[in-house]
């Protein structure tokens, strides 16, 4: 999802054209929500996984995802483990470490 | 209950979400940036919130989706590397966006009701349900929010420093005389705690944002429930104190 992003969305999304199995949707009206629900629209499986371009996901993680909806008919959402990851190390992002919001496991 | 009882004979019972009566603000929640879910689950509940325009679109379709009969399932082995904001600027536009949207958000799923909640500090568990607690819900004309943790106990702690130095002095004044020193032991005391106990010497530049990141939310999620006519005097979750 492009959500009328200034930087090069379309460009390293059709990088993977060929090795992924990848489409480039473009959401002008931007706003999380608006976009989440244009991908929804475009998704056509059981399960529709959510991930944000601030994240890097695990090998098997799409795998850890799928499974308990296999496993159990009765769950219908499935949150996964957020870690933190240490990418510019400022003191700001330091804190944000320390504080550990998303990972929601501690 | 029971399929909770189901999976842990199955072996697998770790991850299902207890569903709590808990205020709508403090229940179990998945981050949108590690979420999946069932197609009929979706079609069930219904879309992302469009009026969450930043944040707090995950909350809220955790919030639905509690409510219904869906179960609710971690899998702590589903793992996902978030990168966190790296200037102070982009932290406080983060958090000044969490304020701005969690009040829609209580309003949305609240009854109109005070709703006090503290902040367990002792507590080992997550910050999720189970490290806050409700413990009043009484009927009022507007929905009303408020946290009671670390960040209000330390003000209310400086305004009662401040008193006792006002009426130095007088009668009052020699009641209130060690008053402020047991307050601060319950407020500034949690507030520091954890990063001293970290044994990392930038703890108070990590206090001095917790702070600060604090004030902004308070600020912008009470201003942007006035707006709505609801009164939300929240907190962030991220540990006052761990």
């Amino acid at each position: 999802m492009d959500n009328n992003s200034s930087d090069e969305t379309r460009a390293v999304a059709e990088g993977f054209g060929g090795r992924l199995n990848v489409r480039y949707v473009f959401e002008p009206v931007q706003g999380t929500s608006t976009a989440r629900n244009t991908g929804i629209r475009h998704a056509a499986g059981d399960v529709v996984v959510f991930f944000d371009d601030d994240c890097v996901a695990e090998p098997d993680w799409l795998h850890h995802m799928e499974m308990p909806f296999v496993r159990d008919p009765a769950i219908g959402m499935v949150g996964g483990r957020i870690e933190d990851c240490r990418v510019k190390g400022t003191l700001v992002e330091d804190y944000c470490i320390s504080e550990s919001l998303l990972n929601v496991a501690r | 209950m029971i399929p909770n009882i189901l999976a842990t004979l199955r072996g697998y019972g770790k991850g299902y979400v207890h569903k709590s009566d808990a205020s709508v603000m403090i229940q179990p929640m998945f981050p949108a940036a590690n979420l999946a879910i069932r197609r009929s689950a979706l079609d069930e509940v219904g879309p992302f919130d469009t009026l969450c325009r930043t944040s707090g679109e995950d909350n809220d379709l955790c919030i639905r989706m509690l409510r219904t009969r869906w179960e609710l399932f971690y899998e702590e082995r589903a793992v996902v590397r978030h990168k966190h904001r790296s200037s102070l600027k982009g932290l406080l536009k983060q958090w000044h966006g969490y304020g701005t949207f969690h009040p829609h958000i209580f309003k949305k799923h609240t009854p109109k009701c005070l709703e006090v909640v503290y902040h367990n500090d002792r507590s080992l568990l997550s910050w999720s349900s189970r490290r806050f607690h409700r413990i009043l819900g009484i009927p009022v004309p507007f929905p009303m929010l408020v946290f009671i943790t670390p960040f209000y106990v330390l003000h209310a702690f400086l305004g009662l420093l401040l008193l006792t130095l006002l009426m130095d002095g007088t009668s009052g004044g020699d009641r209130l005389r060690g008053g402020p020193g047991v307050w601060l032991y319950y407020s500034a005391g949690p507030f520091l705690r954890n990063c001293i106990g970290k044994r990392d010497l930038r703890w108070f530049p990590f206090a001095a944002l917790r702070y600060l990141v604090n004030w902004v939310f308070v600020l912008s999620a009470f201003w942007a429930g006035v707006k709505i006519g609801v009164i939300y005097l929240g907190c962030t979750r991220g540990g006052e104190c761990r």
